[in-house]
């Protein structure tokens, strides 16, 4: 067991966002968490990663707890994540953007640095090509020397899990990485996250619209209707769910 | 045309160090989206610690060029210190609480540094020469060695600073917590020591500007930061906060805007003329000279 919640909850005020929430995802999983628009999905997110406080239940990966030991500290935990609306850093290169993400494993000091001494030298070249070797497996190689915003749509959204791998993850959120794709490359998108789990050992939990995306490749899916989980299960089971296709899935079950 | 000449180089020197004193507010300004006003008595701390530092190693009496060296890096370093201590203790803790609080908070902090160097040091406190003054004329412009010393060291510092910034993952961790605080901490990038660090910065190039003004005025005083600092920060808005290149560029500016108008109209005018300077750019290019025009997350 990776990662676990347990009876997890927030409420804003007099919302409940989320509700009495039991996950449990497996070390190399391939994980969906999918509803309706509003089902406080990428809230579940922010509960992992620390942007928000539970303010019920327990949230733990591996043996320990990671409630309130904020976003840094969910970070160096071993959790990477991608964002629904990509949030790369405008205004560095394409390289930096992955560099910056390996800095909780570079131990050498600025002053180190600003010296040039030997073992800032050391890790600078290796830093710079680890990232480079990152970005070949994407197909970023090329581009790395360009603003990261001048990336075309499909390419920043590579770029975002490139950047969230390259801070050596044991678990991988992935936001709707499939959102704004055509079917084509939706396909390809299916593929590359399958590859990332099975090249870089890492756990992947995701949210996604696409049903052909999730059903796919997910091995194992939680659905979530107004902040509560309704049903659990694999892609079959969840497709023959009548409660699912009552909330959630409807026509589309059949297309 | 000699005259011309004369108030460019009067101009490059006083705006050499506006620019140091402005990169520490664009820089805090471009991590944390505040105005940081107590950083214009860090640099008038800076003055102090240059004269303990001076009369503490004997530098005061025996000035070599070495031991002026030490004072300064001493000096720069004292006010690294302080300039994160003021992030730890006072920003900090009210970062969650909102801009204005940490305005009022920074304001705050101003005051509470004046008036303590005022309660121990008292005003108007003469500062030792430390470095002999030569001047040399060349076809009618007069060069002073504080002019060059204060060339030279700016343009160190820079160079300095932008080996930090674009070539040192401290410097990356600067840059991507200025696009996105939130990004950068789920990217694993300790924001609270980026932003001490940066902080840090800042206040290390505040102690060189300080260090550079009282070796060419030679007095400290408790409020000998105001007026610097205000037009540091005239500089750093003028050239777009937020943006390192731009803090320079408008520091450079503005020092050339205020000898010209001393040199050809009155130096009563400059100041006013400085101020007028922001006005009309901010009215016309609000996001600054080199600034960008960022649409306001909702």
């Amino acid at each position: 067991m990776l990662l676990e919640l347990q009876k997890t909850g927030i409420r804003f005020g007099g919302l409940r966002a989320v509700q009495d929430l039991d996950l449990r995802v497996e070390r190399g999983q391939l994980y969906g968490l999918i509803g309706p628009n509003g089902a406080g999905k990428t809230t579940v997110f922010n509960l992992i990663t620390g942007i928000y406080t539970p303010t019920e239940g327990d949230i733990r990966l591996g043996d320990r707890s990671i409630v309130g030991i904020g976003p840094v500290g969910v970070a160096t935990a071993g959790v990477a994540r991608t964002f629904q609306n990509i949030r790369l850093f405008g205004g560095l290169s394409v390289l930096e953007n992955v560099q910056v993400a390996m800095f909780r494993h570079q131990s050498g000091t600025l002053f180190e640095s600003v010296l040039r001494a030997p073992r800032f030298h050391r890790e600078e070249t290796e830093s710079v090509a680890a990232a480079h070797e990152l970005l070949k497996t994407f197909g970023l190689a090329e581009v790395a020397t360009l603003g990261a915003e001048e990336l075309p749509y499909g390419l920043r959204r590579r770029l975002e899990i490139a950047r969230a791998l390259a801070t050596r993850p044991q678990l991988l959120l992935l936001d709707e990485p499939a959102a704004g794709m055509n079917p084509s490359e939706a396909h390809d998108l299916m593929h590359l996250i399958r590859w990332v789990r099975d090249t870089f050992h890492v756990t992947i939990l995701l949210i996604e619209h696409h049903m052909p995306v999730v059903m796919g490749i997910c091995e194992r899916i939680s659905v979530l209707d107004h902040g509560a989980q309704i049903a659990v299960g694999t892609p079959r089971e969840i497709r023959d769910n009548p409660v699912v296709i009552e909330a959630y899935l409807g026509a589309e079950v059949g297309a | 045309m000699t005259l011309f000449i004369q108030q460019v180089v009067n101009g490059l020197s006083l705006g050499a160090i506006y620019a140091l004193i402005a990169l520490g507010y664009t820089m805090v300004y471009g991590t944390l989206q505040m105005i940081n006003f107590a950083h214009s008595e860090v640099f008038m701390m800076g003055g102090f610690f240059a004269l303990l530092l001076a009369r503490a190693t004997g530098v005061a009496e025996n000035p070599t060029l070495a031991g002026v060296a030490l004072v300064a890096v001493a000096t720069m370093a004292s006010c690294a210190l302080l300039g994160a201590a003021i992030e730890r203790l006072a920003y900090r803790p009210m970062r969650k609480s909102g801009r204005l609080n940490l305005l009022i908070t920074a304001i705050g902090m101003s005051l509470l540094l004046q008036n303590s160097a005022l309660l121990v040091w008292g005003t108007n406190v003469p500062f030792p020469d430390l470095l002999p003054r030569h001047t040399w004329n060349v076809a009618g412009v007069t060069l002073s060695s504080n002019n060059l010393l204060v060339f030279g060291v700016t343009i160190a510092l820079m160079i300095g600073l932008h080996h930090v910034v674009e070539r040192t993952q401290m410097g990356r961790a600067m840059r991507a917590v200025a696009v996105s605080r939130d990004a950068a901490a789920l990217m694993g990038i300790p924001v609270d020591r980026v932003i001490a660090f940066t902080f840090a910065l800042g206040s290390a190039l505040a102690g060189a500007a300080s260090m550079l003004w009282v070796i060419d005025n030679p007095r400290v005083d408790p409020f000998m930061g105001t007026m610097p600092g205000l037009k540091a920060f005239v500089a750093a808005v003028l050239g777009g906060i937020g943006s390192i290149p731009g803090a320079v560029a408008g520091a450079l500016l503005l020092g050339l805007c205020e000898t010209m108008v001393s040199g050809y109209l009155s130096s009563t005018w400059r100041d006013a003329v400085a101020f007028m300077l922001l006005i009309v750019i901010l009215l016309y290019r609000p996001a600054g000279l080199l600034g960008k025009n960022v649409a306001e997350k909702v």
